[in-house]
């Protein structure tokens, strides 16, 4: 991860903690016997940071793809059906969860800042508190959700949400096919942040 | 498949596993329901031990108990003295080396000489 080289690279490098010490004679170890590549820990930590962070959303969405009786709460009202899971903390904003469908892609922005369903998702991504895409997700959806690598058929409708300190947003994304036989909790593991944004599917 | 194929055979499904585990003394730190690394070692540490998992070294249960044992024995040492706590990552630093050890993947000896011969600049080595 860049993060590491240029901690380690720096023209004024802090002392490292003992532990700190430690980690890296194990990590280069590891290396060297060749039972670990770098990439592979850089791998982890992405997946980690990325997807294991929006836990809570993904348990909620695992919870409206088994119970229908849920998911309709859900959607009628975000925050109440979020709060039967113990997730709350919205500080006074509304939950609304927009519905991904065959003929409907939703993705959720904030044009002024970064407002985000934190409780939910966890911290926003850097990207999405960025100029470009706040600017660009309301102009050119289409193009925006292609450089994240999501191309949609003309035929699907996209809508853009805007959130604000009143209502922040989430989506959810459709069930993946072949999920059949999935438990709730291999159906949450299946959910990523991405997708709950909406600039990705599953 | 597609999804199967994409989470259960890598890191994800391992990393996923560690997420699920929200309470209890061997969760993660979090804030905001997000994971927490507060050094950059941190995540090397955690990333290196799901690593080694995916690829066969070992079980994760094998790791978590050594991560439990770890956790009890900080505890009870805190209870002894007034001194500073280690925090989570280097109970999980110090769950990890007694795992490679215990499994004859490293020897302790091989460590301490890898601590010693890279004080400074790593980049000089690769």
């Amino acid at each position: 991860m860049s993060d590491k080289e240029s901690e380690q690279s720096g023209h004024h490098p802090r002392p490292l903690s003992a532990a700190a010490l430690r980690a890296k004679a194990i990590e280069s170890l590891l290396v060297e016997k060749g039972l670990l590549a770098s990439d592979a820990i850089d791998r982890v930590v992405e997946i980690y940071e990325k997807d294991v962070g929006p836990l809570n959303g993904a348990k909620v969405v695992a919870r409206a793809w088994c119970d229908p009786g849920y998911k309709r709460r859900l959607l009628e009202d975000g925050t109440a059906a979020v709060a039967e899971l113990g997730f709350g903390g919205l500080q006074g904003a509304h939950l609304v969860v927009v519905e991904n469908t065959p003929k409907v892609h939703n993705v959720v922005c904030c044009t002024l800042c970064s407002c985000y369903p934190w409780p939910v998702l966890g911290l926003p991504p850097t990207w999405y508190k960025s100029l470009p895409y706040r600017s660009r997700i309301v102009r050119e959806p289409r193009a925006v959700l292609r450089e994240f690598g999501l191309e949609l058929p003309e035929s699907v409708e996209i809508r853009v949400w805007d959130s604000s300190a009143e209502i922040r947003y989430m989506v959810l994304p459709e069930r993946p096919a072949a999920t059949a036989d999935m438990s709730e909790a291999e159906l949450a593991s299946l959910v990523t942040r991405d997708s709950m944004i909406g600039v990705g599917r599953l | 498949m597609d999804n199967y194929d994409r989470l259960f055979g890598n890191a994800g499904y391992i990393a996923r596993r560690i997420a699920g585990d929200i309470s209890g003394p061997t969760a993660i730190p979090r804030r905001n329901g997000e994971p927490v690394f507060n050094e950059p070692w941190e995540s090397r540490v955690f990333g290196a031990a799901v690593a080694l998992c995916e690829q066969g070294l070992f079980e994760w249960e094998e790791f978590r108990e050594r991560l439990i044992a770890e956790i009890a024995a900080a505890d009870a040492a805190r209870d002894q003295s007034a001194g500073p706590q280690s925090s989570y990552y280097e109970r999980f630093l110090a769950a990890l080396e007694r795992l490679l050890i215990d499994k004859g993947i490293c020897a302790k000896e091989e460590i301490e000489q890898h601590e010693v011969a890279e004080p400074t600049d790593e980049h000089e080595h690769r």
